[in-house]
Protein backbone atom coordinates (compact mmCIF):
# COMPACT_ATOMS: atom_id res chain seq x y z
CA UNK A 1 0.00 0.00 0.00
CA UNK A 2 2.79 2.43 0.63
CA UNK A 3 4.84 1.79 -2.56
CA UNK A 4 2.13 3.34 -4.43
CA UNK A 5 1.78 6.86 -2.22
CA UNK A 6 1.35 9.48 -4.18
CA UNK A 7 2.11 13.45 -2.98
CA UNK A 8 0.47 14.16 -0.13
CA UNK A 9 -1.42 10.84 -0.13
CA UNK A 10 -3.39 9.82 3.25
CA UNK A 11 -1.37 7.09 5.35
CA UNK A 12 -4.40 4.81 7.24
CA UNK A 13 -2.03 4.45 10.39
CA UNK A 14 -2.38 4.36 13.66
CA UNK A 15 -0.63 7.78 15.67
CA UNK A 16 -1.73 10.25 18.23
CA UNK A 17 -1.69 12.52 15.17
CA UNK A 18 -4.37 10.54 13.23
CA UNK A 19 -6.29 10.68 16.38
CA UNK A 20 -6.47 14.70 16.56
CA UNK A 21 -9.16 16.73 14.95
CA UNK A 22 -8.33 17.73 11.62
CA UNK A 23 -9.09 21.64 12.84
CA UNK A 24 -6.13 21.02 15.34
CA UNK A 25 -3.95 20.02 13.11
CA UNK A 26 -4.89 22.48 10.36
CA UNK A 27 -4.42 25.19 12.81
CA UNK A 28 -1.14 23.60 13.62
CA UNK A 29 -0.08 23.98 10.35
CA UNK A 30 -0.58 27.39 9.90
CA UNK A 31 1.18 28.23 13.74
CA UNK A 32 3.83 26.44 12.10
CA UNK A 33 4.41 28.18 8.87
CA UNK A 34 3.70 31.27 10.52
CA UNK A 35 6.76 30.01 12.86
CA UNK A 36 8.76 29.16 10.22
CA UNK A 37 8.77 32.06 8.27
CA UNK A 38 8.51 34.73 11.07
CA UNK A 39 11.93 35.57 10.70
CA UNK A 40 14.97 34.32 8.71
CA UNK A 41 17.08 34.09 12.29
CA UNK A 42 19.53 30.96 11.79
CA UNK A 43 18.40 30.25 15.53
CA UNK A 44 14.44 30.61 15.34
CA UNK A 45 14.95 28.52 11.92
CA UNK A 46 16.41 26.01 13.88
CA UNK A 47 14.50 25.82 16.96
CA UNK A 48 11.38 25.34 14.52
CA UNK A 49 12.74 21.50 12.90
CA UNK A 50 12.69 20.43 16.33
CA UNK A 51 9.01 20.05 16.71
CA UNK A 52 9.22 19.68 13.01
CA UNK A 53 11.00 16.55 13.38
CA UNK A 54 9.44 15.30 16.29
CA UNK A 55 5.75 15.58 14.25
CA UNK A 56 7.36 13.56 11.24
CA UNK A 57 8.77 10.85 13.79
CA UNK A 58 5.00 10.72 15.79
CA UNK A 59 3.41 10.51 12.38
CA UNK A 60 4.81 7.11 12.09
CA UNK A 61 5.23 7.38 8.00
CA UNK A 62 8.06 5.63 8.40
CA UNK A 63 11.84 6.94 6.67
CA UNK A 64 11.54 5.52 3.56
CA UNK A 65 8.09 7.15 2.95
CA UNK A 66 10.05 10.59 4.05
CA UNK A 67 12.41 9.85 1.99
CA UNK A 68 10.49 9.19 -1.45
CA UNK A 69 8.07 11.92 -0.09
CA UNK A 70 10.70 14.38 0.26
CA UNK A 71 12.77 13.32 -2.48
CA UNK A 72 10.08 14.60 -4.90
CA UNK A 73 10.76 17.58 -3.66
CA UNK A 74 14.79 18.01 -4.32
CA UNK A 75 14.65 19.75 -8.06
CA UNK A 76 12.33 22.45 -6.22
CA UNK A 77 14.88 23.11 -3.35
CA UNK A 78 17.84 23.03 -5.53
CA UNK A 79 16.06 25.51 -7.51
CA UNK A 80 15.48 28.04 -4.73
CA UNK A 81 19.01 27.52 -3.42
CA UNK A 82 20.54 27.89 -6.40
CA UNK A 83 18.31 31.73 -6.98
CA UNK A 84 19.32 32.89 -3.93
CA UNK A 85 22.89 31.80 -3.77
CA UNK A 86 23.79 33.30 -7.70
CA UNK A 87 20.74 35.93 -8.18
CA UNK A 88 21.72 37.92 -4.57
CA UNK A 89 25.42 39.43 -5.46
CA UNK A 90 25.48 41.97 -2.60
CA UNK A 91 27.88 41.05 0.38
CA UNK A 92 31.33 39.87 0.81
CA UNK A 93 32.10 37.62 -1.51
CA UNK A 94 33.29 33.57 -1.50
CA UNK A 95 37.10 33.01 -2.24
CA UNK A 96 38.01 29.30 -3.40
CA UNK A 97 41.76 29.38 -2.74
CA UNK A 98 42.64 33.01 -4.61
CA UNK A 99 39.57 32.75 -7.06
CA UNK A 100 36.78 34.55 -6.37
CA UNK A 101 33.43 32.78 -6.92
CA UNK A 102 29.81 34.63 -8.36
CA UNK A 103 28.23 34.09 -4.70
CA UNK A 104 28.39 35.89 -1.35
CA UNK A 105 28.10 34.71 2.48
CA UNK A 106 25.08 36.60 2.97
CA UNK A 107 23.72 35.12 -0.66
CA UNK A 108 24.59 31.57 0.47
CA UNK A 109 23.19 32.22 3.98
CA UNK A 110 20.04 33.54 2.88
CA UNK A 111 20.03 31.07 0.43
CA UNK A 112 20.51 28.37 2.60
CA UNK A 113 18.10 29.83 5.37
CA UNK A 114 15.38 30.03 2.58
CA UNK A 115 15.85 26.86 1.54
CA UNK A 116 15.52 24.92 4.78
CA UNK A 117 12.64 26.75 5.58
CA UNK A 118 10.55 25.74 2.65
CA UNK A 119 11.98 22.07 3.58
CA UNK A 120 9.93 22.35 6.81
CA UNK A 121 7.15 24.00 5.12
CA UNK A 122 6.72 20.89 3.14
CA UNK A 123 7.11 18.38 6.09
CA UNK A 124 4.46 20.23 8.29
CA UNK A 125 2.56 19.99 5.13
CA UNK A 126 3.00 16.19 4.72
CA UNK A 127 2.49 15.69 7.96
CA UNK A 128 -0.83 17.22 7.82
CA UNK A 129 -1.92 15.04 4.64
CA UNK A 130 0.25 11.61 5.73
CA UNK A 131 -2.56 11.99 8.94
CA UNK A 132 -5.50 13.29 7.89
CA UNK A 133 -7.75 11.57 5.47
CA UNK A 134 -9.80 13.30 2.89
CA UNK A 135 -12.75 13.61 4.40
CA UNK A 136 -11.83 14.75 7.35
CA UNK A 137 -9.32 17.69 6.17
CA UNK A 138 -12.54 18.88 3.64
CA UNK A 139 -14.65 18.83 7.17
CA UNK A 140 -12.12 20.49 9.06
CA UNK A 141 -11.59 23.03 6.38
CA UNK A 142 -15.57 23.29 6.46
CA UNK A 143 -16.03 24.04 9.88
CA UNK A 144 -12.94 26.40 10.38
CA UNK A 145 -14.33 28.38 7.23
CA UNK A 146 -17.78 28.61 8.82
CA UNK A 147 -17.32 32.78 9.90
CA UNK A 148 -16.52 33.16 6.39
CA UNK A 149 -20.58 32.26 6.35
CA UNK A 150 -21.62 35.72 6.88
CA UNK A 151 -19.78 37.05 3.81
CA UNK A 152 -21.40 34.96 1.87
CA UNK A 153 -18.74 32.60 1.03
CA UNK A 154 -20.14 29.12 -0.07
CA UNK A 155 -18.29 27.16 2.79
CA UNK A 156 -20.12 24.17 2.58
CA UNK A 157 -19.10 23.67 -0.28
CA UNK A 158 -15.76 24.27 0.58
CA UNK A 159 -15.11 20.93 2.29
CA UNK A 160 -16.57 19.01 -0.88
CA UNK A 161 -14.29 20.90 -2.80
CA UNK A 162 -11.13 20.31 -0.90
CA UNK A 163 -12.23 16.51 -1.18
CA UNK A 164 -12.21 16.59 -4.99
CA UNK A 165 -9.13 18.52 -5.45
CA UNK A 166 -7.73 15.89 -3.31
CA UNK A 167 -9.46 12.95 -5.08
CA UNK A 168 -8.08 14.59 -8.22
CA UNK A 169 -4.40 14.13 -7.55
CA UNK A 170 -3.93 10.20 -8.02
CA UNK A 171 -6.57 10.97 -10.98
CA UNK A 172 -4.47 13.63 -12.55
CA UNK A 173 -1.80 11.37 -12.34
CA UNK A 174 -3.11 8.61 -13.95
CA UNK A 175 -4.37 10.81 -16.38
CA UNK A 176 -0.78 12.23 -17.07
CA UNK A 177 0.77 9.30 -17.08
CA UNK A 178 -1.09 7.68 -19.36
CA UNK A 179 -0.73 10.23 -22.31
CA UNK A 180 2.84 10.19 -21.37
CA UNK A 181 3.17 6.42 -22.23
CA UNK A 182 0.97 7.18 -24.92
CA UNK A 183 3.07 9.53 -26.69
CA UNK A 184 6.58 7.31 -25.65
CA UNK A 185 4.75 4.69 -27.74
CA UNK A 186 4.49 7.26 -30.92
CA UNK A 187 8.41 7.64 -30.39
CA UNK A 188 8.27 10.66 -28.28
CA UNK A 189 11.55 10.53 -25.88
CA UNK A 190 11.52 12.60 -22.47
CA UNK A 191 15.10 12.75 -21.66
CA UNK A 192 16.36 13.38 -25.21
CA UNK A 193 17.25 15.91 -27.38
CA UNK A 194 18.10 19.97 -26.55
CA UNK A 195 16.20 21.61 -23.98
CA UNK A 196 13.72 23.62 -25.97
CA UNK A 197 12.73 20.49 -27.55
CA UNK A 198 12.08 18.50 -24.44
CA UNK A 199 9.91 21.89 -23.05
CA UNK A 200 8.14 21.59 -26.25
CA UNK A 201 7.44 17.59 -25.68
CA UNK A 202 6.42 18.69 -21.85
CA UNK A 203 3.83 21.23 -23.08
CA UNK A 204 2.36 18.94 -25.66
CA UNK A 205 1.38 16.47 -22.62
CA UNK A 206 -0.50 19.48 -21.13
CA UNK A 207 -3.08 19.92 -23.62
CA UNK A 208 -4.30 16.15 -23.22
CA UNK A 209 -3.79 16.39 -19.87
CA UNK A 210 -5.76 19.35 -19.16
CA UNK A 211 -8.84 18.12 -21.37
CA UNK A 212 -8.87 15.15 -19.75
CA UNK A 213 -9.28 16.79 -16.39
CA UNK A 214 -12.10 19.30 -17.29
CA UNK A 215 -13.51 16.29 -18.86
CA UNK A 216 -13.56 14.16 -15.41
CA UNK A 217 -14.60 17.49 -13.84
CA UNK A 218 -17.91 17.36 -15.85
CA UNK A 219 -18.72 14.33 -15.40
CA UNK A 220 -17.65 13.92 -11.75
CA UNK A 221 -20.41 16.88 -11.51
CA UNK A 222 -23.02 14.68 -13.18
CA UNK A 223 -22.05 11.78 -10.71
CA UNK A 224 -22.57 13.45 -7.72
CA UNK A 225 -25.97 15.43 -9.04
CA UNK A 226 -27.46 11.82 -9.89
CA UNK A 227 -26.33 11.09 -6.42
CA UNK A 228 -28.93 13.61 -4.87
CA UNK A 229 -25.60 16.09 -3.83
CA UNK A 230 -27.16 19.81 -4.12
CA UNK A 231 -24.65 22.41 -3.78
CA UNK A 232 -25.23 24.53 -0.44
CA UNK A 233 -27.67 21.64 0.59
CA UNK A 234 -28.02 19.87 3.83
CA UNK A 235 -25.99 16.35 4.32
CA UNK A 236 -25.61 14.36 7.28
CA UNK A 237 -22.47 13.96 7.79
CA UNK A 238 -20.79 10.52 8.71
CA UNK A 239 -18.45 11.06 11.23
CA UNK A 240 -18.99 14.61 13.22
CA UNK A 241 -16.03 15.82 14.32
CA UNK A 242 -14.62 15.78 18.44
CA UNK A 243 -12.66 18.24 20.19
CA UNK A 244 -11.36 15.44 22.57
CA UNK A 245 -8.41 16.29 25.60
CA UNK A 246 -5.84 15.02 23.07
CA UNK A 247 -6.89 18.23 20.78
CA UNK A 248 -6.75 20.52 23.67
CA UNK A 249 -2.98 19.31 25.09
CA UNK A 250 -2.23 19.85 21.33
CA UNK A 251 -3.48 23.43 20.99
CA UNK A 252 -2.14 23.92 24.91
CA UNK A 253 1.84 22.72 23.51
CA UNK A 254 1.71 24.89 20.10
CA UNK A 255 0.46 28.28 21.81
CA UNK A 256 3.43 27.48 24.45
CA UNK A 257 5.60 26.63 21.33
CA UNK A 258 4.60 29.51 19.38
CA UNK A 259 5.13 31.78 22.46
CA UNK A 260 8.21 31.08 23.03
CA UNK A 261 9.64 30.93 19.59
CA UNK A 262 7.89 34.59 18.84
CA UNK A 263 8.89 36.13 22.36
CA UNK A 264 12.62 34.13 22.82
CA UNK A 265 13.52 34.34 18.75
CA UNK A 266 11.72 37.45 16.88
CA UNK B 1 -42.32 4.32 -14.75
CA UNK B 2 -40.84 5.82 -17.74
CA UNK B 3 -41.94 7.84 -20.54
CA UNK B 4 -40.44 10.25 -23.28
CA UNK B 5 -42.51 11.37 -25.95
CA UNK B 6 -41.04 13.01 -29.16
CA UNK B 7 -37.58 13.53 -27.44
CA UNK B 8 -35.18 15.86 -29.69
CA UNK B 9 -31.77 16.69 -29.02
CA UNK B 10 -28.54 17.59 -30.68
CA UNK B 11 -24.98 18.54 -30.46
CA UNK B 12 -24.25 21.89 -32.38
CA UNK B 13 -26.28 21.14 -35.75
CA UNK B 14 -26.40 17.01 -35.31
CA UNK B 15 -29.37 15.81 -34.14
CA UNK B 16 -28.54 12.43 -32.48
CA UNK B 17 -32.25 12.08 -30.78
CA UNK B 18 -34.81 13.14 -33.25
CA UNK B 19 -38.38 12.63 -32.19
CA UNK B 20 -37.89 9.58 -30.09
CA UNK B 21 -40.69 7.55 -28.02
CA UNK B 22 -39.65 5.68 -25.26
CA UNK B 23 -40.82 4.45 -22.04
CA UNK B 24 -39.92 1.31 -19.54
CA UNK B 25 -42.38 -0.20 -17.11
CA UNK B 26 -42.08 -1.91 -13.44
CA UNK B 27 -40.25 -5.06 -14.22
CA UNK B 28 -39.18 -3.91 -17.81
CA UNK B 29 -35.28 -5.15 -18.49
CA UNK B 30 -34.39 -3.26 -21.70
CA UNK B 31 -31.30 -3.01 -23.32
CA UNK B 32 -30.28 0.01 -25.83
CA UNK B 33 -27.77 -1.02 -28.87
CA UNK B 34 -26.61 1.07 -31.32
CA UNK B 35 -23.23 2.51 -32.75
CA UNK B 36 -21.11 5.13 -31.00
CA UNK B 37 -22.79 8.26 -30.98
CA UNK B 38 -26.03 7.57 -31.70
CA UNK B 39 -27.34 9.00 -28.44
CA UNK B 40 -27.52 5.88 -25.83
CA UNK B 41 -26.25 7.77 -22.95
CA UNK B 42 -27.97 11.15 -24.17
CA UNK B 43 -30.95 9.50 -23.67
CA UNK B 44 -30.31 7.68 -20.26
CA UNK B 45 -28.92 11.78 -19.32
CA UNK B 46 -32.31 13.15 -20.31
CA UNK B 47 -33.99 10.61 -18.51
CA UNK B 48 -32.19 11.63 -15.01
CA UNK B 49 -32.45 15.07 -15.89
CA UNK B 50 -28.21 15.75 -16.29
CA UNK B 51 -29.23 16.78 -19.89
CA UNK B 52 -32.41 18.86 -21.31
CA UNK B 53 -34.03 17.91 -24.73
CA UNK B 54 -34.62 20.90 -27.17
CA UNK B 55 -38.04 19.22 -27.08
CA UNK B 56 -40.40 16.35 -26.43
CA UNK B 57 -41.72 15.51 -22.75
CA UNK B 58 -40.27 13.51 -20.03
CA UNK B 59 -42.82 11.88 -17.98
CA UNK B 60 -41.03 9.72 -14.96
CA UNK B 61 -42.77 8.40 -12.36
CA UNK B 62 -46.00 9.33 -13.10
CA UNK B 63 -45.10 13.60 -13.47
CA UNK B 64 -43.99 15.25 -16.65
CA UNK B 65 -40.34 16.58 -15.23
CA UNK B 66 -39.50 19.70 -16.57
CA UNK B 67 -37.22 21.60 -13.67
CA UNK B 68 -34.50 21.12 -11.86
CA UNK B 69 -36.13 20.13 -8.89
CA UNK B 70 -38.69 18.21 -11.03
CA UNK B 71 -35.85 15.61 -11.75
CA UNK B 72 -33.77 16.06 -8.04
CA UNK B 73 -37.49 14.67 -6.70
CA UNK B 74 -36.50 11.59 -8.85
CA UNK B 75 -32.49 11.24 -8.54
CA UNK B 76 -32.61 9.14 -5.56
CA UNK B 77 -35.15 6.73 -7.06
CA UNK B 78 -33.03 6.41 -10.03
CA UNK B 79 -29.68 4.92 -10.15
CA UNK B 80 -27.05 5.57 -12.59
CA UNK B 81 -24.34 3.54 -13.24
CA UNK B 82 -21.28 5.61 -15.24
CA UNK B 83 -19.71 4.38 -17.83
CA UNK B 84 -16.13 4.80 -16.72
CA UNK B 85 -15.90 3.73 -12.76
CA UNK B 86 -13.58 6.18 -11.80
CA UNK B 87 -16.05 8.87 -12.35
CA UNK B 88 -18.14 7.28 -10.19
CA UNK B 89 -16.15 6.94 -7.22
CA UNK B 90 -15.03 10.27 -5.78
CA UNK B 91 -14.92 10.19 -2.17
CA UNK B 92 -11.43 8.77 -0.23
CA UNK B 93 -12.76 4.82 0.66
CA UNK B 94 -15.27 2.59 -0.54
CA UNK B 95 -17.33 3.34 2.53
CA UNK B 96 -17.52 6.70 2.18
CA UNK B 97 -18.48 6.54 -1.30
CA UNK B 98 -21.30 4.24 -0.86
CA UNK B 99 -22.63 6.37 2.21
CA UNK B 100 -22.63 9.36 -0.08
CA UNK B 101 -26.02 8.56 -1.50
CA UNK B 102 -27.67 7.90 1.57
CA UNK B 103 -26.68 10.52 3.14
CA UNK B 104 -27.42 12.94 0.62
CA UNK B 105 -30.28 11.75 0.94
CA UNK B 106 -30.73 12.85 5.02
CA UNK B 107 -29.69 9.35 6.15
CA UNK B 108 -28.33 9.60 9.79
CA UNK B 109 -24.69 8.22 9.54
CA UNK B 110 -25.64 5.02 11.68
CA UNK B 111 -28.36 4.45 8.99
CA UNK B 112 -26.13 4.53 6.63
CA UNK B 113 -23.33 2.69 7.77
CA UNK B 114 -25.84 0.07 7.97
CA UNK B 115 -26.69 0.47 4.62
CA UNK B 116 -23.56 0.64 3.22
CA UNK B 117 -22.76 -3.34 4.86
CA UNK B 118 -25.81 -4.54 4.03
CA UNK B 119 -25.03 -3.38 0.25
CA UNK B 120 -21.67 -4.64 0.24
CA UNK B 121 -22.70 -8.21 1.58
CA UNK B 122 -25.25 -8.59 -0.97
CA UNK B 123 -22.86 -8.03 -3.50
CA UNK B 124 -20.31 -10.08 -1.60
CA UNK B 125 -17.94 -7.12 -1.44
CA UNK B 126 -17.73 -7.11 2.21
CA UNK B 127 -13.69 -7.11 2.77
CA UNK B 128 -13.60 -3.62 0.66
CA UNK B 129 -14.94 -1.30 3.04
CA UNK B 130 -11.99 0.40 4.02
CA UNK B 131 -10.15 0.24 0.88
CA UNK B 132 -8.98 3.33 -1.09
CA UNK B 133 -11.16 3.46 -3.94
CA UNK B 134 -8.81 4.26 -6.47
CA UNK B 135 -6.39 1.30 -5.65
CA UNK B 136 -9.37 -1.09 -6.43
CA UNK B 137 -8.67 -3.33 -9.58
CA UNK B 138 -11.01 -1.87 -12.64
CA UNK B 139 -13.69 -4.90 -11.69
CA UNK B 140 -13.93 -3.72 -8.38
CA UNK B 141 -14.50 -0.57 -9.08
CA UNK B 142 -16.98 -1.60 -11.28
CA UNK B 143 -18.88 -3.66 -8.61
CA UNK B 144 -18.26 -1.21 -5.93
CA UNK B 145 -19.91 1.61 -8.69
CA UNK B 146 -22.79 -0.18 -8.77
CA UNK B 147 -22.97 -0.80 -4.53
CA UNK B 148 -22.78 3.19 -4.31
CA UNK B 149 -26.11 3.23 -6.73
CA UNK B 150 -27.92 0.19 -5.04
CA UNK B 151 -27.23 1.94 -1.82
CA UNK B 152 -29.89 4.52 -2.51
CA UNK B 153 -31.97 1.73 -3.17
CA UNK B 154 -33.50 2.78 -6.33
CA UNK B 155 -36.58 1.65 -7.95
CA UNK B 156 -35.14 1.81 -11.36
CA UNK B 157 -31.44 1.30 -12.41
CA UNK B 158 -29.13 2.66 -15.57
CA UNK B 159 -26.56 0.84 -16.51
CA UNK B 160 -24.00 2.64 -19.15
CA UNK B 161 -21.51 0.46 -20.16
CA UNK B 162 -21.60 -1.86 -17.09
CA UNK B 163 -18.73 -4.51 -19.01
CA UNK B 164 -16.23 -1.95 -20.59
CA UNK B 165 -13.35 -3.01 -19.37
CA UNK B 166 -14.22 -6.37 -17.47
CA UNK B 167 -12.94 -9.81 -17.45
CA UNK B 168 -15.25 -12.27 -18.10
CA UNK B 169 -15.04 -13.24 -14.62
CA UNK B 170 -16.58 -10.23 -13.17
CA UNK B 171 -18.86 -9.95 -16.27
CA UNK B 172 -20.40 -13.13 -14.84
CA UNK B 173 -20.35 -12.15 -11.56
CA UNK B 174 -22.23 -8.79 -13.00
CA UNK B 175 -24.39 -10.79 -14.80
CA UNK B 176 -25.45 -13.17 -11.98
CA UNK B 177 -26.19 -9.90 -9.73
CA UNK B 178 -28.81 -8.55 -12.15
CA UNK B 179 -30.44 -11.88 -12.92
CA UNK B 180 -31.05 -12.28 -8.81
CA UNK B 181 -32.33 -9.41 -8.65
CA UNK B 182 -35.72 -7.77 -9.16
CA UNK B 183 -34.91 -4.48 -9.96
CA UNK B 184 -36.24 -2.85 -13.46
CA UNK B 185 -33.44 -1.38 -15.90
CA UNK B 186 -32.19 0.07 -18.87
CA UNK B 187 -28.82 -1.30 -20.20
CA UNK B 188 -26.94 0.09 -22.57
CA UNK B 189 -24.29 -1.69 -23.83
CA UNK B 190 -22.29 -3.22 -27.11
CA UNK B 191 -21.75 -6.51 -25.69
CA UNK B 192 -24.81 -8.83 -27.06
CA UNK B 193 -24.30 -11.62 -25.28
CA UNK B 194 -24.15 -9.76 -22.20
CA UNK B 195 -27.52 -7.74 -23.03
CA UNK B 196 -29.24 -10.96 -23.85
CA UNK B 197 -28.43 -12.78 -21.41
CA UNK B 198 -29.80 -9.67 -18.78
CA UNK B 199 -32.61 -8.00 -20.50
CA UNK B 200 -36.07 -8.62 -21.59
CA UNK B 201 -36.43 -5.90 -24.56
CA UNK B 202 -34.19 -4.93 -26.63
CA UNK B 203 -33.94 -1.60 -28.44
CA UNK B 204 -31.73 -0.38 -31.63
CA UNK B 205 -30.63 2.91 -31.86
CA UNK B 206 -29.75 5.06 -34.67
CA UNK B 207 -31.01 7.88 -36.70
CA UNK B 208 -32.22 9.62 -34.13
CA UNK B 209 -34.81 6.78 -33.15
CA UNK B 210 -35.26 3.13 -32.07
CA UNK B 211 -36.69 0.36 -32.99
CA UNK B 212 -37.58 -2.83 -31.17
CA UNK B 213 -35.29 -6.01 -31.80
CA UNK B 214 -36.68 -8.28 -29.34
Amino acid sequence: MKSDITIGGYLPLDSVLHGLDPRTKLLGLIAMLASIFWSPVPAGVLATAVPIFILAVLSRAGWKIWLRSTYRFAVMLAAVLGLNVFFRTQGRPVFMGQWELPITWEGLEIGLIFTFQIMQAIVAALVLTFTTSPTEMSRGVELLSKPLKRLRVPVDDLGMVVLLAMRFVPLLQQELNATIEAQKSRGVDFRKGRLSTRAGNLVALLSPALSGALRRADLLALAMTARGFQPGGTRTQFKPLKFRRADRTAVGVLLLFLGCRLTLLP
Amino acid sequence: MIRLRNIRFRYNSRYVLDGLDFSVNPGDRVGLVGPNGSGKTTLCHIIMGLLAPDSGEVEVFGKLRKSEADFREIRGRIGFLFQDADDQLFCPTVLEDVAFGPLNMGKTPEEAKGIVHETLRSLHLEGLADRVTYRLSGGEKRLVSLATVLAMDPEILIFDEPTAGLDEETTERLISILNDSDLTYVLISHDRDFVSRTTNTVYQLGRGTMCRMG
